[in-house]
């Protein structure tokens, strides 16, 4: 769980009509600049490392020869959370992720379950496909409105931007961690066996 | 678990011992400064928390009190995380399943 860090994160509306923060994020989803994940860019980190829970789309890695990135780093604007970080350990191949977005974005069940069966995973059902495709095409489309004219297809990857007051220029968090966001989020990427969660000890 | 994190456990030893003394100052300020806030605050709920099913119920019902500014809903909000106490501020088991 996370609350705000300051006031200062949040738009003058403060909290929108559910009664959830309304934190008023850097542009370009967060991204310093998005990249697009490709075939020829292979990019899914070995573990990726989200603090929140694993319903998100967005997360980092964890770093092979240094401390987790701090939430500075990340550009998240809540009290830090040990209890709120999960890791996960990519058990599926590069290809496999590919083929598997490919399946779902050309809604494509029979090919997907083949994917599946192949790996060792439980099949998926018509409802499923239908969330799974439903989940992919508002990535997209978001992925348009909020960074523009880039190829979200699998996903997108760089560094957290800064988070700075826009009228101010004041610094609030630094950013520059590396940040991805895929079409799935990291719940799905392990039921359809991309990624395994990884025991965190506190 | 830092140690097989970063591979090297003097390496880990390091980070946790520069971690302890960077942290130790403010954190003392902290939270001299939160617990008379949080009293100060906690006027404004009936019952804090006292597991993250409740936090996050409880969480969604400040946000939409009329009564509050922001600033005491931020700090409000806060009270609230700091009064579950440290094991007990994981994702709530309702968001938590693995499903499409």
């Amino acid at each position: 769980m996370h609350v705000p860090a300051d006031v200062k994160f949040l738009t003058d509306m403060g909290f929108d009509l559910s009664g959830r923060p309304d934190y008023n994020w850097p542009k370009r989803w967060g991204f310093k600049e998005a990249k697009p994940i490709q075939r020829t860019a292979k990019v899914l980190p070995i573990i990726l490392m989200r603090s929140g829970y694993l319903g998100g789309n967005t997360f980092t890695e964890l770093p092979a020869n240094r401390i987790p990135y701090t939430y500075d780093e990340m550009s998240l604007p809540f009290k830090p959370n040990v209890e709120a970080s999960h890791q996960a350990v990519r058990i599926g191949s590069i290809e496999f992720y590919f083929n598997i977005i490919d399946a779902i974005r050309n809604n494509d069940m029979e090919t997907l379950n083949v994917l599946l069966k192949s790996n060792g995973i439980e099949s998926v059902n018509e409802v499923d496909m239908t969330r799974l495709v439903a989940s992919y095409f508002d990535f997209v489309q978001k992925a348009k409105e909020l960074v523009g004219d880039v190829d979200a297809t699998y996903g997108l990857y760089g560094v957290a931007e800064k988070w700075i007051n826009e009228q101010t220029g004041e610094i609030y968090l630094n950013g520059g961690a590396p940040q991805y966001t895929l079409p799935l989020s990291i719940m799905q990427l392990i039921r359809l066996g991309i990624y395994r969660e990884k025991e965190i000890s506190q | 678990m830092l140690s097989e994190i970063v591979g090297d456990a003097s390496l880990a030893q390091a980070y946790v011992d520069e971690e302890y003394l960077l942290t130790q100052e403010p954190m003392a300020k902290i939270d001299s400064e939160r617990s008379v806030g949080d009293n100060e605050i906690a006027k404004y709920i009936n019952k804090m928390p006292t597991t993250p099913e409740e936090f996050y119920a409880s969480a969604l019902e400040v946000g939409k009190r009329s009564d509050l500014t922001v600033e005491q809903k931020v700090r409000l909000l806060q009270a609230m995380y700091y009064a579950l106490g440290e094991g007990n501020r994981k994702v709530c088991t309702c968001r938590q399943t693995l499903s499409f």
